[in-house]
């Protein structure tokens, strides 16, 4: 699974790092038990900061995605889809209700979120096969 | 003329060699120092006389030395002879090393001079997650078989203080030791030290990353490379153990030379395994997709400096090896640490 970590974005290359991985889950390339480099490899590779890399993968921890184990190393466990799901519901109102309001603010039309959240499911669950 | 004049004119010859055919040690994208994105580069006109200058000038320079190092061998004695060869060496490395600066900057100005290839890139990097460490590191566990040899030395110099003679050796020639110093605690933990000095630098190389970065077919097969590079050097570390093992039992004992002889012999093959991995896992590899353009962090395009890496090793980028992230302290002190301990040893 490759990701991809651009420089010059506005968004903090920790986020980078954390969305890749979920995104990597969500569309199958990342599986339950999946390794991942250490934080010292990943860091080096990038060329970025040990805190950048530890700060996702302390982020990704406490969202229950991967597991960290001191002397295997780092895994993908995204453990329980239910209860994820469930968690998952809880967690991404408010930031869904803020996307929905700048959306009904900027008058753009329900049908069109619709059909972009239609297109992303599509395109990630068509990455799985 | 001794025979250790002539192991040292050999050695003057095969650093020369290494240094003039520096330019080819490097991926097929990078030429002195400088990454582009494409290996089709090396086959380029303008680069190809930027090469052909830098091998001309070398070639020119090593020879006029290597002249100057015979004809000193006729009328200096041996002793002054050896201090007029630490001097020619030294020129050696510095006029071949400023010819390659001035490589590199040609090198960039053509660069500059090129329409700018849309692969090459300063913002982007795309690295491969599926992969654990146990994959691409080398276990720690094969630094442990650094351990007995460094304890028996240890042990050896330890206990084995009173029975050693007045005079230590510190030199081995061909026929066995031919310099002595007085006995004392510096002088029999030294090779001690150098084995500590040694075990340092693996652990610190077992992690250095690639020279050119981007994505993972930049540096395709790396981190084989490096496991088998690491491997490679605890093998050499635990041979020089073995060798100073030996040089610590003939302060008490004498032992055959031939011992000797066999071990720097055997350390000879493993610049000659080094070369053939280098080629065979870094230089015959097609380099593919976006690569990082990262010339700015390579001063001269010898030095590393890159505050944002963690490392304090990565590979070379011309050379075969790793060198240090000059933006770490601790590579400094590692640096500083290895030239004081070089310095103490050669008293």
């Amino acid at each position: 699974m490759l990701l991809s970590i651009d420089f010059g974005s506005d968004q903090p290359i920790y986020m980078q790092i954390r969305n890749g991985i979920v995104n990597g889950i969500a569309s199958g390339n990342l599986n339950d038990g999946d390794p991942l480099p250490s934080v010292r490899t990943l860091g080096a590779e990038i060329g970025v900061n040990l805190h950048t890399v530890n700060k996702a993968y302390q982020l990704l921890q406490s969202e229950g995605v991967i597991e960290i184990q001191r002397r295997r190393g780092t895994f993908i466990k995204a453990g329980d889809a239910a209860q994820n799901a469930a968690e998952f519901l809880e967690n991404c109102g408010d930031p869904l209700k803020i996307l929905v309001s700048e959306a009904v603010t900027r008058r753009v039309d329900r049908a069109v979120l619709h059909q972009m959240i239609d297109h992303m499911y599509d395109e990630l669950e068509g990455n799985e096969s | 003329m001794n025979e250790n004049i002539l192991i040292l004119i050999c050695t003057y010859v095969l650093v020369a060699c290494l240094m003039i055919m520096q330019p080819w040690f490097s991926r097929k994208n990078v030429l002195f120092g400088v990454v582009f994105a494409n290996p089709s580069i090396w086959r380029d006109a303008q680069a190809a006389s930027i090469r052909r200058r830098y091998l001309v000038r070398s070639a020119g320079t090593d020879l006029a030395l290597f002249v100057i190092l015979l004809f000193l061998s006729f009328i200096l004695t041996d002793e002054k002879w050896l201090f007029g060869f630490s001097m020619v060496m030294l020129a050696l490395i510095v006029i071949d090393s400023f010819l390659f600066v001035l490589a590199n900057r040609q090198t960039r100005k053509l660069k500059q001079s090129m329409a700018p290839d849309a692969q090459l890139t300063t913002k982007k990097i795309v690295v491969d997650l599926g992969k654990s460490d146990r994959e691409t590191v080398l276990s720690l566990k094969w630094v442990l078989l650094l351990v007995p040899v460094f304890v028996a030395t240890l042990a050896v110099v330890w206990f084995g203080y009173p029975y050693m003679a007045d005079s230590i050796p510190t030199h081995f020639g061909i026929s066995g030791p031919d310099r002595w110093a007085p006995k004392s605690w510096h002088t029999v933990l030294s090779p001690v030290a150098l084995e500590l000095m040694l075990g340092a630098l693996v652990l610190f190389t077992r992690r250095a990353p690639a020279s050119v970065k981007g994505n993972p077919n930049a540096a395709p097969g790396y981190a084989q490379y490096r496991k088998m590079m690491t491997l490679l050097l605890i093998i050499f570390c635990l041979l020089s153990e073995i060798l100073f093992f030996l040089v610590v039992l003939s302060f008490i004992t004498p032992i055959s030379p031939l011992w000797f002889a066999i071990l720097s012999l055997v350390n000879l093959g493993f610049l000659i395994t080094m070369i053939w991995l280098y080629i065979r896992f870094v230089r015959s590899k097609h380099v593919s997709g976006p690569i990082l353009d990262d010339d700015g962090k390579w001063i001269w395009g010898i030095f590393y400096f890159n505050r944002s890496d963690p490392s304090i090793f990565v590979e070379k980028r011309v050379g075969i090896g790793f060198t240090v992230n000059m933006a770490r302290p601790i590579a400094w002190i590692v640096l500083v640490g290895i030239i004081l301990i070089t310095i103490l040893l050669s008293r």
